[in-house]
């Protein structure tokens, strides 16, 4: 279990405990963030998991690899991307606690 | 107006949800026969080559979030009986619920093989958590498997037990893979697949019967030609029909056993909605009936449910969509057909990627992607304006 922090669009925040094996995404759908839409469940392919990781976390997160599928999905989401952004379906909650992910406004 | 959800999946929790959200604040009780509480189902053939399954980590919603947005959630008791003018349903237990709306999402159940000696053991379904476990244990101990059925859940199967290293023979009375899902080229595309990972075909094949074994094993799927197939171990994919025991009891309109609704999801008898697997709309955005059994699907349904018992207007048609991951292989679908559509395969430089796109008068209506997930997203907000913009029927 590893606590993951998000901010909704409203600003508000959720601690959440993300459970083993559950991606970031379905940590903030099981609990019911605001603003994570997660159209298609985690299978890549509606790009309504969109996130912000704030740059101290950024090495520790990870980006998506260039030329993936989540790279090119990025490039299609709702709100713009920026170098933080991810999937949050792709990403596998930190070993550690309090790592932030803000919620993009526009899912869809 | 206290609401009762018959059944506890996806499209059950989605109209709870949708509820909350649309500010209903009066009680909801979502009631499921299944032991578990709401999971996502499409997992299930794909966790089989994880080693175990955790019903767990596949929930719906933590229980915290039933709890906080004080929803009841009953397991394992299946209303067998309902009666609309005593508003008062009636479980195979004896337990019974009141309600003021009714709502059926009562999803499908497998069709069931029903050759001689389909009974044997060793002959798996798998639509339920339960059913996944059983198949999952009766994989530990098996080598030779024979899948009977090349759709969805037969392809999806097949891969997962190559992955485990098995022996598999998928056998289909059709003669190529997802028939009545996909185009001449994508079924010929996954055989190949299929075939380069060592699965072997028999199609265009009935099953006989299913021979038996001295202590009530599978032995071997004895096909219509005669061949003999070993197998240890059997999984039937024909198929799955909807639960409507009480729809049809409560003598609402059904079609091939799916209760019929409209945009609103309202049945033919204004006290009950459906949604779900076990729904199918008269008539979706292009003013013809599919039968579309599908997680995108549940959720429309459910919400347009929620609306309407929140009474919000509905919201615009949605454009199906669908997908099924085998290996590596990402398959997505969007859209609706009818036939007679002109089919056009559009490939890349990389074979493992292309997608087949079905137009109408030059217009495209629907299409099926091959590991283009982004094409795939680009292709369904085309889809999904050019609906909003003709303003099709809600």
């Amino acid at each position: 279990m590893s606590l993951v922090r998000f901010i909704d669009p409203a600003g508000v925040v959720y601690d959440v405990n993300a459970a083993p094996g559950q991606s970031v995404m379905m940590a903030a759908v099981v609990h019911g963030v605001p603003g994570m839409v997660a159209e298609c469940g985690g299978n890549l392919t509606c790009a309504t998991c969109h996130v912000y990781v704030d740059e101290q976390w950024r090495d520790l997160i990870g980006s998506p690899t260039a030329g993936s599928d989540e790279d090119a999905m990025l490039d299609l989401t709702s709100s713009p991307r920026e170098p933080g952004s991810r999937l949050s379906c792709q990403v596998a909650p930190p070993d550690v606690d309090g790592v932030e992910f803000r919620i993009a406004p526009e899912q869809m | 107006m206290r609401t009762l959800i018959v059944g506890a999946g996806q499209a059950a929790v989605q109209v709870a949800a949708s509820l909350r959200e649309f500010g209903y604040a009066e009680p909801v009780t979502l009631v499921g026969a299944e032991p578990h509480s709401p999971y996502q189902r499409p997992p299930l053939s794909k966790e089989l080559a994880r080693g175990h399954i955790d019903v767990g980590s596949l929930s719906l919603r933590a229980d915290d979030w039933f709890i906080a947005r004080d929803l009841q959630i009953v397991t394992g008791e299946h209303i067998a009986y309902v009666d609309l003018d005593r508003q008062l349903a009636l479980a195979v237990s004896g337990r019974s619920f009141t309600f003021d709306n009714l709502v059926l999402a009562t999803g499908c159940r497998s069709r069931r093989l029903t050759v001689p000696g389909a009974e044997a053991r060793r002959v798996h379904y798998l639509r339920s958590a339960s059913d996944a476990v059983s198949l999952q244990h009766g994989l530990a101990n098996a080598n030779k498997i024979s899948i009977i059925g090349a759709g969805y859940i037969g392809l999806e199967v097949a891969a997962s037990c190559i992955e485990m290293g098995m022996h598999v023979e998928v056998i289909d009375t059709a003669h190529r893979l997802l028939e009545h899902a996909v185009s001449e080229t994508v079924s010929d595309h996954l055989q190949r697949i299929h075939l380069g990972r060592g699965v072997s075909f028999h199609l265009g094949q009935g099953v006989r019967r299913i021979a038996v074994d001295e202590v009530g094993n599978v032995d071997a799927v004895v096909l219509e030609n005669g061949e003999w197939i070993a197998a240890d171990l059997v999984v039937v994919g024909v198929g799955a029909s909807p639960s409507s025991e009480l729809a049809l009891h409560l003598g609402l309109e059904v079609d091939g056993g799916f209760i019929v609704t409209d945009g609103r999801g309202r049945t033919s008898d204004p006290r009950v909605h459906a949604a779900g697997d076990c729904a199918i709309r008269a008539q979706q955005a292009d003013g013809h009936r599919h039968r579309i059994t599908s997680v995108q699907n549940a959720v429309a349904q459910a919400k347009a449910v929620a609306a309407d018992l929140a009474g919000l207007p509905s919201s615009p048609a949605e454009v199906p969509w669908f997908w099924s991951t085998q290996y590596d292989v990402k398959l997505q679908l969007a859209g609706l057909r009818t036939g007679g559509e002109d089919i056009e395969a559009r490939l890349s430089e990389d074979p493992t990627r292309f997608h087949v796109v079905y137009t109408r008068d030059g217009v495209p209506v629907a299409g099926e992607f091959i590991n283009q997930p982004a094409q795939f997203l680009s292709f369904r907000r085309a889809l999904e304006s050019s609906l909003a913009a003709a303003g099709g029927p809600r």
